[in-house]
């Protein structure tokens, strides 16, 4: 599971490239789909037949992309300005990004900290620019780095004794644990819809949403965790190592109710751990798909996750197979969970 | 000034002449179907207009399978509408879309009541104003002086009555007109000019120009197009764009002359936009770009947020959203001319959907 | 009992509207209505049938919280569901959704500035006590509260979402609806934005909507625009007319600042033309929202005098 999880964690997908994202996952799934294709937008769309159909058609969904930048400018000695979607600026810092279909390493970088003359005020990110290492404008328009998307070089790490440490395990473990119910045998006929645009604010998931109409829709993600020292109890949100979060509502979404509560109930049947947000925070696609159409019902499974939408996410392993295990629970047991 | 920007000139003109204040266009969108018809040599079969008040033309090349390709322009405009009628003949009004204050003092509009009349915003003599902070100004902090009395005017207008810039188009020099509301007609311009040179072409593509409603505001068109024509495999949309002037980022504008702008953006489909831009190299038609990575604050949004993928063409517009909005009509003719051979040109587009079972 | 007196001391709380809901079916399917439920739960009644389709939409949720973590010593936590003045709602009469516990939401302290310094207080003496009794994601009422003035004025918690229903339902037994199928829409969940709304009206597909809507106005009011939408000057007029026949005098109202429904209304699936008629409602926003019952018949008269002239 780690491996293919290292693999789709270290291609670049950045919310409007997520083509070879897409690509990889269609090569993994190919053999074990009844159907896939792109739809008209580009979101990744596979149906599996299971052993029976379902009383209302069912869509799982997780979406491509990952944070990233887009370089917009190039300054004259070769530096590059950027725009960015889903981050603080103070995760950017010192960080290396690969850039476009050639991967060109780069740093993103601001004036040095000694010279700053006004301590104690953060750095936006207008103040930063990425150095491909060129010294001139023409070196760098050669590359033809400029409208190109930039995401950060991944170092996939399996650390201490459960944890991995990513980028983009927002959402690329979603992905992961769609590709292996994919793998599957499943008790019902199902979609997967892979998702573009959810750190846009859920481009993608509408038009999914709109093509394939679900009664039920079940969102695999990853959410904030901030289980951190000197933290309240309360403000915590969910930690690592608690097991697989199944929200009540985040910031965009009451999810359905009997959905959340069937969810837990047959988690705790199965001995599947799982816990849910004390806080509420985030959004999925699931606030997009909720209210498209003439309306759906909505539940997430999601994993937790530190230092989310920065270079180095980290998770729990033994949260990851909860997840999967989940989702596989759903499954077998949907017509208990929809009722 | 050249037979061809004579002619530019005149049909925004005609387009201008026709008050569309976002939200208003009810009043008179159908005489702006009717002169988008008239003024395209035909190229328009037919048209209608949807529920949500906008206009969608149609050209049907007879083709079966023919690709479906729509162009978006906004026909709605900046302006404002009466919150109170006051006592003296005065109006307060709240403004539709977004209008630096800063510009209004003095300003002259025309207000769409029972019938059009004139009127100016308020402002304070220099010599009375006693320095006072003007960078704080609101809209809600002037008011339309309508030259009449309390009630004469309430026989002409009422609470939610429309009010627009008022001022005639005019050429600055050979090349740029001047006038309010060329955000967006500029670009509905720049379709219908399209359609013009598309009108004695072999088109092997089905064209539809939708005429948004809402823009600067509700984005009303833009969200419901997608459902009036849920087959279209792609759409262009037409928005303007600022140019480069001094205190205007450089990477955050184009320049005014060079051509319409591309927009690469996270928010549309990049393959439209690389055949957009490989098209206008292949012919030699000035382009230029721009990167508006998480937004590109125009229809696109959310045509493709409901399913169409879309690319944005900007032309290049100083003054945004004042009574002095400019614009080459250079670039209007270049962004026409793209439009048409990105038309022409379109069948040997790869489709975008792929079913992998197959390949 | 008039239907207002009837829905006025009726539980509500976005997410869990179900008690007025099913009041306001009952109501319905008397008045030989089709009733049924949809995805999001919204209640959608239907007379009639016709080339033309109508249909009124009001949402019938207020403000209420949701329980985010039970500390050891039995403070239950809470967010808000929707919104609601913070003041009004501290030291306010706080429910279960079954009924069956009472308490009052209480600031941790004097300073206590939004609800992450609150917690729901129902008496418990121990978590386990509180875990007993309420689990993460429960949802818990602002109590009704409902009180009775002179002059046909009354309040309670959710009063102007409660008028508008009452006055829609009232409506509903005017309606003659020749050659128009009338839709009723009772929305959910408007506090949350899942605008529940833009579903109901994207699969009704109505030609007309008429959006009814309370608002901090002291008469019955016409919307011409607000921060995202501007009505549709053909409904707008169409209202007017309704009003002059009926005696009541509506007043044409600006306001950028509000925000609702009706922008949903309108935009959803293809679109639909659409108006908005206000209800005035003191206090709005707080726990004690007063209306009054003469304005509501008012507001009841138009709706079915604007339907029965489609």
């Amino acid at each position: 599971m780690l491996d293919l999880l290292k693999k789709l964690c270290d291609a670049s997908g950045v919310s409007g490239d997520e083509k070879e994202v897409a690509l990889l996952i269609a090569e993994e799934i190919k053999e074990y789909c009844d159907e896939l294709y792109f739809d008209k937008t580009g979101n990744l769309i596979a149906f599996k037949k299971g052993r029976k159909a379902p009383k209302e058609t069912v869509m799982y969904a997780a979406h491509l992309d990952e944070v990233g930048f887009m370089i917009k400018h190039i300054n004259d000695d070769g530096t590059l300005l950027f725009d960015q979607v889903g981050m603080a600026s103070e995760v950017l810092l010192s960080k290396r990004v690969v850039i476009g279909e050639n991967r060109i390493k780069g740093v993103v970088c601001s004036k040095p900290v000694h010279l700053i003359k006004e301590k104690g005020k953060g750095i936006s990110a207008d103040d930063m620019y990425i150095d491909i290492g060129t010294r001139s404008r023409g070196e760098s328009e050669k590359l033809g780095v400029y409208a190109k998307y930039a995401a950060f070089e991944n170092d996939f790490c399996v650390f201490g004794d459960d944890a991995v440490r990513s980028k983009a395990l927002d959402d690329r473990f979603g992905c992961l644990v769609m590709v292996q119910m994919i793998k599957s045998d499943l008790e019902n006929d199902s979609y997967f819809a892979f998702t573009l645009g959810e750190e846009l604010g859920g481009v993608g998931a509408i038009a999914a949403s709109n093509e394939i109409r679900p009664g039920i829709a079940v969102i695999l993600e990853s959410t904030t965790a901030s289980d951190l020292p000197e933290t309240e109890e309360k403000d915590k949100v969910c930690a690592p190592g608690s097991g697989a979060v199944v929200p009540f509502m985040d910031g965009g979404t009451l999810y359905d109710r009997r959905l959340y509560k069937n969810i837990r109930k047959i988690a705790e049947e199965k001995g599947i751990k799982t816990q849910t947000k004390s806080k509420i925070a985030g959004g999925t696609d699931a606030s997009s798909i909720q209210r498209s159409n003439d309306g759906v019902r909505v539940c997430a499974i999601s994993l937790p996750c530190r230092y989310i939408h920065t270079q180095s996410c980290v998770a729990s392993v033994s949260d990851m197979d909860a997840c999967i295990a989940l989702a596989k629970a759903v499954d077998e047991n949907l017509d208990e969970i929809i009722k | 000034m050249q037979t061809n920007h004579q002619n530019l000139f005149e049909l925004l003109k005609k387009l201008i002449s026709i008050p569309t204040v976002s939200g208003y266009e009810s009043r008179r969108i159908k005489d702006a179907a009717a002169l988008a018809a008239s003024e395209s040599r035909g190229f328009w079969q037919e048209w209608e207009l949807l529920p949500s008040g906008s206009i969608l033309l149609s050209h049907k090349s007879g083709i079966s399978g023919a690709k479906k390709l729509v162009f978006d322009a906004h026909v709605d405009t900046v302006g404002f509408a009466v919150s109170e009628v006051l006592d003296g003949g005065f109006l307060r009004v709240v403004n539709i879309g977004g209008i630096d204050p800063l510009i209004l003092p003095s300003s002259p509009v025309l207000i769409y009541g029972k019938e059009t009349v004139r009127g100016f915003f308020t402002s304070v003599p220099p010599h009375l104003s006693h320095g006072a902070d003007k960078s704080n100004l609101k809209v809600s902090d002037l008011f339309v002086d309508t030259g009449y009395k309390k009630e004469e005017l309430l026989k002409i207008v009422e609470v939610g009555t429309p009010i627009g810039f008022c001022c005639e188009p005019a050429m600055l020099g050979e090349d740029v007109i001047t006038s309010p509301g060329l955000d967006d007609k500029a670009c509905v311009g720049a379709v219908l000019r399209a359609a013009q040179l598309l009108s004695d072409k072999d088109v092997e593509v089905d064209v539809y120009a939708h005429l948004a409603v809402g823009e600067e505001k509700t984005q009303l068109g833009a969200k419901t197009l997608p459902y009036a024509l849920t087959d279209a495999d792609a759409c262009i949309v037409l928005d303007v764009n600022f140019a480069f002037t001094e205190g205007v980022r450089r990477f955050e504008s184009l320049i005014m002359g060079d051509g319409a702008g591309v927009s690469y953006s996270a928010t549309i489909k990049r393959a439209l936009t690389d055949f957009i831009v490989n098209t206008a190299k292949k012919y030699g038609i000035p382009c230029q770009s721009v990167v508006e990575m998480t937004s590109t604050g125009t229809n696109a949004t959310f045509i493709q947020k409901n399913g169409i993928p879309c690319a944005v063409l900007s032309i290049p517009l100083k003054n945004m959203h004042t009574y002095c909005e400019c614009v080459s009509l250079s670039d209007v003719e270049n962004c026409a001319r793209l439009l048409e051979k990105t038309v022409l040109d379109y069948p040997s587009l790869k489709d975008g959907a792929v079913n992998l079972k197959e390949a | 009992m008039s239907t207002i007196n009837t829905f006025l001391n009726i539980n509500t709380a976005s997410g869990a509207e179900n008690g007025l809901i099913s009041k306001i079916k009952e109501y319905l399917e008397e008045k030989n209505y089709d009733t049924y439920t949809d995805k999001c739960g919204n209640l959608i009644a239907k007379k009639g049938s016709g080339e033309k389709k109508a249909a009124v939409f009001t949402n019938v949720d207020a403000a209420g919280l949701i329980v985010t973590f039970i500390e050891d010593n039995g403070c239950v936590r809470v967010s808000p569901l929707g919104g609601i003045d913070f003041r009004s709602a501290l030291y306010a009469k706080i429910s279960s959704e079954d009924g069956s516990v009472s308490g009052l939401l209480l600031p941790d302290a004097a300073d206590s500035a939004w609800f992450d310094r609150t917690y729901a207080s129902f008496g418990f003496s121990s978590g386990d006590e509180a875990k007993s009794h309420f689990s993460q994601g429960d949802i818990i009422y602002f109590d009704s509260d409902a009180a009775f003035l002179k002059n046909g004025n009354m309040y309670a918690h959710g009063a102007g979402v409660k008028s508008c229903a009452a006055a829609m339902c009232d409506a509903a037994e005017s309606v003659v609806a020749e050659d128009t199928e009338t839709v009723f829409v009772f929305c959910v969940q408007k506090e949350l934005g899942l605008r529940g709304a833009y579903q109901a009206a994207f699969s009704e597909e109505p030609d007309v909507s008429l959006v009814v809507e309370p608002y901090d106005g002291d008469r019955e009011g016409l919307k011409i625009l607000d921060k995202t939408m501007t009505a549709s000057e053909e409904v707008t007029e169409k209202i007017e007319k309704a009003a002059d026949a009926c005696g009541v005098e509506l007043k044409r109202t600006v306001n950028v600042q509000s925000v609702s429904d009706a922008s949903r209304v309108q935009s959803a699936g293809h679109g639909a033309k659409t108006g908005v008629l206000l209800m005035p409602t003191k206090n709005i926003g707080t726990v004690r929202e007063q209306v009054n019952a003469e304005k509501i018949t008012n507001i009841s008269h138009v709706i079915s005098e604007f339907l029965n002239n489609i």
